[in-house]
């Protein structure tokens, strides 16, 4: 009896050591990311990947004669950023500007500063990034050209 | 004078069933063509070393596109200034340019020193989607190589002739969904 005890918790030690270097080497190949090699052919181990996902779009459709649309603007999940995203006309009217977006949230929906009439106008959505802390740092941005389609 | 009348009912008649037997046979084809959507994924930001003259950083690629097409492209123009120093007291700059590369072999060049206010394009497939990587044009080599590494190049004399501080840069990316006419 007391054999087959000892032989039970030989087989579970050796199942918890397998199991810790198998948690421990999977959380070593996610914590890395290696690059493609620099042009000397050398491997690069690029610690995180600092990027922004900018979401764009073509077109984007609007109800005309009024100030209140139902749309809103999202800042992907993937993001490690505050978005603030501003619509100007082609001639930089400022049409609508957002708070400060978290990641993985979506803007109020859109109250523009004036009514629009139908028809299609060429405009720019703008995405000023922030760092995600109290400094709120600016970062790299992106402007997006589209089409808004009053109807 | 009544064959008259006949013929001009007869006419008449004609007229009026003629346009019906065509509405009959009209078939109306419709369709709506989506407007293309797509993500753009572009460096966030980067410590760079001092003295550095050539500094790896996030690769700028398209994901997600949907609503493209073989001609129907997206055109990202890449805007930047030269590094400035947070201490307003400082004057020096640190220029700098872009540079993207393909790791395929046998195109020449395999890669292009972007200036700012130079585009890159991200090809649309047919079935709708987006190259994940922006192409060049080579002037050798089966076909335009994809710029799969981006990279930051700053002169060594232009670090040299930097004052001490704290120094940054921005870069501005704008996309727009364009049509090759050709």
């Amino acid at each position: 009896m007391k054999k087959k005890s000892s032989y039970l918790i030989f087989i579970i030690s050796i199942i918890c050591l397998l199991l810790s270097i198998f948690l421990f080497l999977y959380r070593e190949k996610d914590a890395s990311v290696v690059g493609v090699g620099d042009s000397g052919g050398n491997k690069e181990v690029v610690e995180k990947e600092d990027a922004i996902y900018i979401p764009g779009y073509e077109a984007l459709s609007l109800v005309a004669n009024s100030t209140s649309q139902s749309i809103s603007l999202n800042n992907p999940t993937e993001n490690d950023c505050y978005f603030v995203i501003s619509l100007y006309l082609e001639d930089k009217t400022l049409l609508w500007k957002s708070d400060y977006i978290s990641p993985g949230n979506n803007s109020e929906p859109l109250e523009l500063t004036q009514e629009l009439k139908e028809g299609t106008y060429s405009a720019i959505l703008k995405y000023s990034c922030f760092s995600f802390d109290q400094k709120k740092s600016p970062l790299n941005g992106g402007e997006i050209k589209l089409k808004l389609i009053v109807s | 004078m009544k064959k008259l009348l006949t013929l001009s009912l007869v006419i008449l008649c004609m007229t009026l069933i003629v346009p019906l037997g065509l509405n009959a046979e009209e078939t109306t084809f419709t369709t709506t063509v989506p407007s293309a959507t797509y993500t753009l994924k572009v460096p966030e930001d980067q410590e760079i070393p001092f003295g550095e003259v050539s500094h790896k950083i996030t690769p700028i690629t398209a994901t997600d596109g949907s609503g493209f097409a073989e001609n129907k492209n997206l055109q990202v123009t890449i805007t930047y200034e030269s590094f400035k120093c947070d201490d307003p007291e400082v004057t020096t700059e640190i220029p700098y340019s872009l540079r993207y590369s393909s790791s395929e072999s046998g195109v020449f060049p395999s890669s292009i020193e972007a200036n700012s206010g130079d585009s890159i394009i991200f090809l649309g497939k047919v079935d709708g989607t987006l190259e994940e990587y922006a192409s060049f044009e080579a002037t050798s080599g089966s076909k335009n190589p994809f710029a799969e590494e981006y990279r930051l190049v700053i002169q060594s004399a232009d670090w040299g002739k930097a004052l001490a501080g704290k120094y940054s840069s921005t870069m501005t990316f704008t996309a727009e969904v364009v049509v090759d006419s050709e």
